[in-house]
């Protein structure tokens, strides 16, 4: 019963919403990448001054948006700050995907007579996805901490964005967590480098860091594997399934949404059925790419609330 | 014949592929924060730029005063660059911008040192040669104890 009113409101959705045809997906596509940079890509006052101006133009007209040259004065400014300039400034990693995708949408929209713009992205989403879980999962083998459990143990009792699920699930006392919080907020500002101080509720959680560190390995790992094998493979059939996890088990915890969003897009980008449609999964990622700012709702602290 | 876009497909993955590399080896060898430099390495070691401390030593009146850079808004660029990547040709570089562009000041009641300017004034003005050397810290975590500490990055003497 579930099932079939599920179905009868995806194929309401369908006919409804203006994404019947592949040209009109491309532009719910290159639509929903626009609103990921006018939100997110502030970063200094060069790119709080000029991304507005270029992006909302785009946002509102399809030809703007659909225009090579739009995205070669995008590509610029994302690759400068966000490629060039990386190691100047703060740029975290989702910057660099940001750049990453820009530069894949302007070789897209000059490919555009080859091959349709949305097969191409959908290759290049499956490439960045595939490559930045194999990196990430690498990178957990090179860092000795990740391993034994102690990164976990520190971040979740000393990053506010881990607070609720630690008070949760390791009955640790919110106020100390504020607490550690306060401590490392001291110490990065001291005058003493002498200084230090005892983290509170790392010994709650010491059971836990080493089943978050092996479980983050492995889903990262079998996204990593899923995605960068050749579609033809058993493994890769599945990748969806496995992204689909993670963001489910990741994004309620952290609330991490520069790099949700953009994970979420790529991911609704390659989930696009041969014939650009829309399956299953292209309806998942579009529900998170819309529900996302709630992740900022603390509804581990609530349930903290009712213990 | 190949297609353009089948060769083209590769542009993206080696640009990845650049960065993750550029990452591995400058982490190894110029101390960059591992979650930088677009290597993906997020979530994976404690060490990063948001945890580090980078500032200067200060010899005045037969004591020394470290001088942390988080706390002087004026030089956030120089601080933020040098927990990003602190190699010895960069900390050099902020050591002599430091000592060279900037007046710093001593302050009797609070017995700390300073930045003067037009809205605070030198106390104590201090000659540029007490400014010693330069260092960038990063957080330690100590599982055993659950201690957590600062431990010397690198740093760039006069």
């Amino acid at each position: 019963m579930i099932t079939n009113y599920l179905k009868e409101i995806k194929s309401k959705l369908d006919q409804t919403i203006e994404i019947k045809d592949a040209d009109h997906r491309l532009s719910l596509v290159l639509q929903m990448l626009l609103l990921i940079f006018l939100i997110f890509m502030y970063d200094n006052g060069y790119l709080s001054i000029f991304i507005p101006v270029i992006v909302i133009p785009g946002i509102l007209f399809k030809s703007v948006r659909e225009n090579p040259y739009f995205w070669v004065l995008l590509s610029f400014l994302g690759c400068t700050f966000y490629l060039v300039l990386d190691l100047v400034g703060y740029v975290p990693n989702h910057k660099h995907i940001f750049a990453y995708v820009i530069l894949a949408v302007t070789l897209a929209m000059f490919l555009k007579k080859q091959i349709h713009p949305l097969s191409f992205l959908q290759t290049q989403a499956r490439y960045i996805i595939g490559l930045c879980f194999l990196f990430a999962t690498i990178g957990k083998f090179l860092a000795p901490e990740f391993l034994n459990g102690a990164f976990f143990e520190f971040t979740n009792t000393s990053d506010p964005r881990f607070f609720g699920f630690t008070s949760l699930f390791g009955e640790v006392d919110l106020a100390l967590l504020k607490e550690n919080e306060d401590h490392l907020t001291q110490l990065v500002r001291t005058s003493n480098p002498s200084d230090f101080f005892v983290l509170n509720g790392a010994k709650e959680i010491s059971g836990f860091g080493i089943i978050i560190s092996y479980w983050t390995i492995l889903i990262e790992g079998m996204i990593a594997l899923s995605f960068c094998l050749p579609r033809k493979t058993l493994l890769s059939k599945y990748r969806n399934i496995f992204l689909v996890i993670f963001i489910l088990t990741t994004y309620p915890i952290a609330t991490v949404t520069g790099f949700a969003i953009i994970l979420t897009s790529l991911g609704f980008i390659q989930s696009l059925d041969k014939n650009h449609g829309l399956t299953n999964f292209s309806w998942f990622y579009l529900f998170v790419f819309v529900l996302l700012p709630l992740n900022y709702f603390p509804f581990t602290r609530i349930l903290t609330l009712f213990q | 014949m190949i297609k353009k876009h089948s060769l083209l497909n590769y542009l993206l993955p080696g640009l990845m592929l650049f960065f993750f590399a550029r990452n591995l080896v400058l982490v190894e060898t110029d101390h960059m924060d591992s979650w930088m430099g677009g290597g993906m390495r997020m979530f994976g070691k404690i060490d990063k730029m948001l945890y580090r401390v980078s500032g200067f030593n200060v010899d005045y009146n037969n004591k020394t005063y470290f001088v942390n850079l988080r706390n002087i808004p004026e030089l956030e660029d120089e601080d933020v660059a040098a927990r990003i990547l602190p190699n010895d040709e960069r900390i050099n570089e902020i050591l002599n911008t430091i000592g060279d562009n900037y007046r710093w000041c001593y302050d009797k009641a609070s017995d700390k040192i300073y930045l003067g300017n037009e809205v605070a004034p030198c106390d104590v003005a201090l000659n540029k040669d007490a400014i010693t050397n330069f260092q960038v810290y990063s957080v330690t975590f100590q599982r055993d104890s659950k201690r957590v500490d600062l431990q010397l990055l690198n740093e760039a003497n006069k």
